[in-house]
């Protein structure tokens, strides 16, 4: 205990105010398959937590999507949707503009904004980790 | 006439290293995954230049292809361990197979490159390992976790093996670029302070590699910056560092 709860002060002031631990514990989400093709022919298929972008589910795949930002500002990580584009989360202000300003195809998502909501999405990755880049 | 192998050698640093050794005299192998680029390169190098195709994350392929280039050109004089990979992500998607696919081609490429090279160098009691490290690897940088780390694996393995290895006659020297101009580069979603062109970046690396030095740390700004950053305490480094970045996403730092 510090006098006149200073150390508490200071951390609200500093925003370091921790997660209290009796918070309760949200519920088990459910989980979907989700396909990918790879530029090499390959395929592979993960499974994805609703809400799990498709750069986090394709990241435990053998194949990781290529990132620059994953913040929805480079487009790196840009895929065809060829499957189940409705179970995606909608595109929001900031990817559409981010797909204007680099030139991304209107068929293409930024995976890094694209959250899973539904099972039968299937898509093909145009950037590898650790391949060579694609051009857009 | 001394040897010089290169692995990352089809683009970039690797590329425009091999390019300088060869006009310096000496016979270089260039060892990458891309077959057709490498051809190239050789092809255009002429005389004293050859080429293997392998994966630096695969030891035996790595292996071979070092064995393969030792018999064409003779033994391994200088080892340049230079291939890596890296992308941009925040921590909110790591993943395991993500981050190991990082460290098996930076830090398990070294790794490769060095055992298969080491032991000839031993025997002769002469010969130099180096590999590319980075900037990065001075300090963890926001959305780079994987590739800071793998880079500082370098940084220390090199430091280590420079100390075990001098009284045997065989140097080593890692090399700390800041950005070069490359493929790795090319995707990096922000402006690149203080970038550096590729063939600018070999000469400095080349002139290091000759002189034996321990260090070759390049451009001066950034190196001064970084190693300043090193002694920066944590409280102020995470704050600053998650506005001054240009690595830190737009989006995450508001």
């Amino acid at each position: 205990m510090t006098p006149f709860g200073i150390r508490k002060r200071l951390k609200a002031l500093l925003g370091l105010e921790g997660g209290s631990s009796s918070a309760p514990q949200p519920p088990a989400l459910p989980s979907y398959d989700v396909v990918f093709d790879c530029p090499d022919g390959s395929t592979y298929t993960v499974s994805a937590k609703e809400g799990d972008s498709l750069v986090y589910a394709a990241g435990r795949g053998p194949q990781p999507i290529s990132t620059g930002c994953t913040d929805g500002t480079c487009g790196t990580c840009r895929v065809d949707v060829l499957e189940g584009a409705e179970f995606l989360t909608v595109a929001d202000g900031h990817e559409l503009k981010t797909k204007a300003d680099v030139g991304v195809p209107d068929a293409q998502r930024l995976a890094c904004q694209s959250g899973v909501l539904g099972a039968g999405v299937r898509v093909k990755i145009t950037n590898i980790l650790g391949e060579e880049p694609i051009d857009p | 006439m001394s040897v010089a192998i290169i692995t990352g050698a089809s683009s970039g640093i690797g590329a425009a290293v091999a390019v300088e050794f060869h006009r310096r005299g000496w016979k270089v192998g260039l060892i990458a995954r891309r077959d057709d680029l490498l051809k190239e390169h050789v092809e255009a190098m002429g005389e004293g230049a050859a080429y293997a195709t392998a994966d630096v994350a695969d030891e035996k392929g790595l292996t071979d292809a070092i064995l393969k280039l030792e018999s064409e050109l003779g033994p391994c004089d200088l080892m340049f361990a230079n291939a890596g990979i890296g992308d941009g992500r925040s921590a909110r998607h790591f993943t395991s197979a993500n981050t190991l696919k990082i460290m098996n081609v930076n830090c398990a490429g070294v790794i490769h490159a060095f055992a298969a090279v080491l032991p000839g160098m031993l025997k002769r009691g002469t010969g130099t390992l180096s590999a590319t490290s980075s900037v990065a690897g001075f300090r963890g940088l926001p959305n780079f976790g994987p590739y800071s780390a793998s880079k500082s694996y370098v940084t220390s393995l090199l430091e280590s093996m420079r100390i075990d290895l001098r009284p045997h006659g065989v140097g080593v020297t890692t090399v700390h670029p800041g950005f070069v101009v490359s493929e790795l580069t090319s995707r990096n979603a922000f402006d690149m302070p203080f970038l550096v062109q590729t063939d600018k970046a070999a000469r400095i690396i080349v002139k290091g590699l000759l002189k034996g030095k321990s260090e070759v740390n390049f451009p001066w700004q950034m190196i001064c910056l970084m190693k300043f950053v090193r002694w920066v305490p944590n409280w102020l480094y995470d704050r600053v560092i998650a506005i001054a970045s240009p690595t830190t996403p737009k989006k995450e730092a508001e």
